[in-house]
């Protein structure tokens, strides 16, 4: 379904306002409506989940896991994440050489998948989320619906970065033939797995509403 | 997630008028835009009008669809779990691997909380995500629908991005041509399930939306109230 086909819907009597003017939130679990006039309402009526106008010091946490994940992106793609012993000797091999091994073994379609999940993904959702979170503090009225749709692609397509970890896994696990081959896993897997947990949270604990701040506020 | 099985879904199945939402208002969860909730068309969704976030779609889909593909997921899951993945055969010498031998082996190397990130996301999170699922929808169908919102489905929202068996699947595959210049390889009965799980769990996820859950969950309590019997 292409975009044009979904119905846009105006709010009549309450157009333009924000959930947040108009006294009404959507819980962050469940998606229901609830309404804040009532003082006593912290808690969804629906589900019981806690509600927060926005997720609270969401930006704070963001960048802390996201400074986090930027370190360990370094070891990550310099340490070896696996290393293959055979008879004929002992071979490393980081993030990037598994991709170059692959594209020389004349899968290039799969090396470009994996290019693209290990490479390209962590590398635009370190840039993505900085983005982010310095245009929203400072509540900047830079192209508000691109960069939530960014935020949106960037949700989506961080989780497959475990691709690689998965490939380590299933190596380590079934090449295990003594002296004749062997994988072993290397720091590299782990570090990089850290990433990709880390970047999810950063993503996780942005609240996508920030970018809507200033430009409600004028 | 895949519209078109949601949508496939909707068109072969005798399917009831979608249930009304309890308010006219709906605050989008992307922006805070405040918009109108009306009924869509089957196949059309709504979206907000300032950041195009998708709102909801047609809520045609009925528990018993829901119901179905999750009992499916959980007999795949223990295929999945119980069978080998893959078998590699070098000079008469045959190795196989489960997926929890596959995390196991990553321990046994040292890699302890690699092992446990593996296990957590291609074990732990799917399946508790499944048996949620099931209870949930169970308990809207045939027991006291209010159970089933609160715990489990709060449980269901947190897990739903940490089940990453879709992705392990691709990682099978990458691994599979990988090894193909190696050894002789044989495949498993969990590749095809876990091949096979992938469409029914990403069915029931674009049917089980928190949204179709309380809607379901309220028509079950009307109907109960009304008849004394709960069908949705």
């Amino acid at each position: 379904m292409s975009e044009q086909e979904y119905r846009h819907i105006p709010a009549t009597g309450l157009a333009g306002q924000t959930g947040a003017s108009a006294g009404l939130i959507t819980c962050d679990i469940c998606e229901a409506l609830c309404c804040t006039h009532d003082e006593a309402a912290t808690h969804c009526p629906i589900c019981g989940a806690t509600l927060h106008l926005r997720h609270k010091d969401s930006l704070t946490k963001s960048l802390a896991y996201l400074v986090a994940a930027t370190i360990l992106y370094i070891p990550a793609n310099l340490l070896p994440v696996m290393q293959t012993n055979t008879i004929f000797g002992t071979q490393d091999d980081t993030i990037m050489s598994g991709v170059l091994v692959l594209m020389y073994t004349g899968s290039w379609p799969l090396a470009l998948l994996v290019f693209f999940a290990s490479i390209v993904v962590p590398l635009l959702k370190l840039f993505s989320i900085s983005l982010l979170l310095y245009t929203c503090s400072k509540k900047s009225t830079w192209n508000p619906l691109q960069r939530t749709q960014l935020f949106r692609m960037i949700e989506a397509v961080g989780r497959w970065s475990m691709l690689d970890v998965y490939v380590v896994t299933v190596l380590v696990a079934l090449v295990q033939f003594k002296s004749l081959a062997a994988i072993h896993p290397g720091g590299g897997a782990l570090a990089f797995g850290a990433v990709v947990v880390l970047t999810m949270l950063s993503a996780q604990s942005f609240d996508s509403r920030l970018i809507w701040v200033a430009k409600t506020h004028e | 997630m895949p519209y078109f099985l949601d949508f496939y879904l909707t068109l072969h199945h005798n399917v009831k008028p979608a249930i009304k939402p309890a308010h006219h208002f709906i605050v989008c969860h992307e922006c805070d835009l405040v918009c109108a909730d009306v009924p869509v068309a089957t196949g059309e969704a709504a979206s907000c009008p300032r950041c195009r976030a998708i709102l909801y779609r047609n809520g045609t889909a009925s528990v018993d669809v829901a119901l179905a593909l999750a009992i499916t997921s959980v007999i795949l899951l223990l295929l999945l779990n119980c069978f080998p993945l893959l078998s590699l055969k070098v000079q008469q010498v045959t190795r196989d691997t489960t997926l929890f031998h596959a995390a196991l082996a990553m321990w046994d190397d040292g890699m302890h909380i690699l092992s446990l990130l593996v296990i957590i996301t291609t074990m732990l999170a799917p399946t508790l995500q499944i048996s949620v699922a099931v209870y949930l929808l169970y308990v809207i169908r045939f027991g006291d629908a209010g159970l089933a919102l609160g715990a489990p489905l709060r449980a269901l929202q947190t897990l739903r991005p940490w089940s990453m068996v879709e992705i392990f699947m691709l990682g099978l595959l990458v691994s599979l041509v990988k090894l193909q210049h190696m050894a002789d390889i044989v495949i498993g009965p969990a590749l095809w399930s876990c091949a096979s799980l992938i469409f029914f769990t990403a069915a029931l996820t674009s049917v089980l939306t928190p949204r179709n859950i309380w809607l379901w969950a309220n028509a079950a309590k009307a109907s109960k109230a009304a008849t004394g019997v709960s069908h949705v």
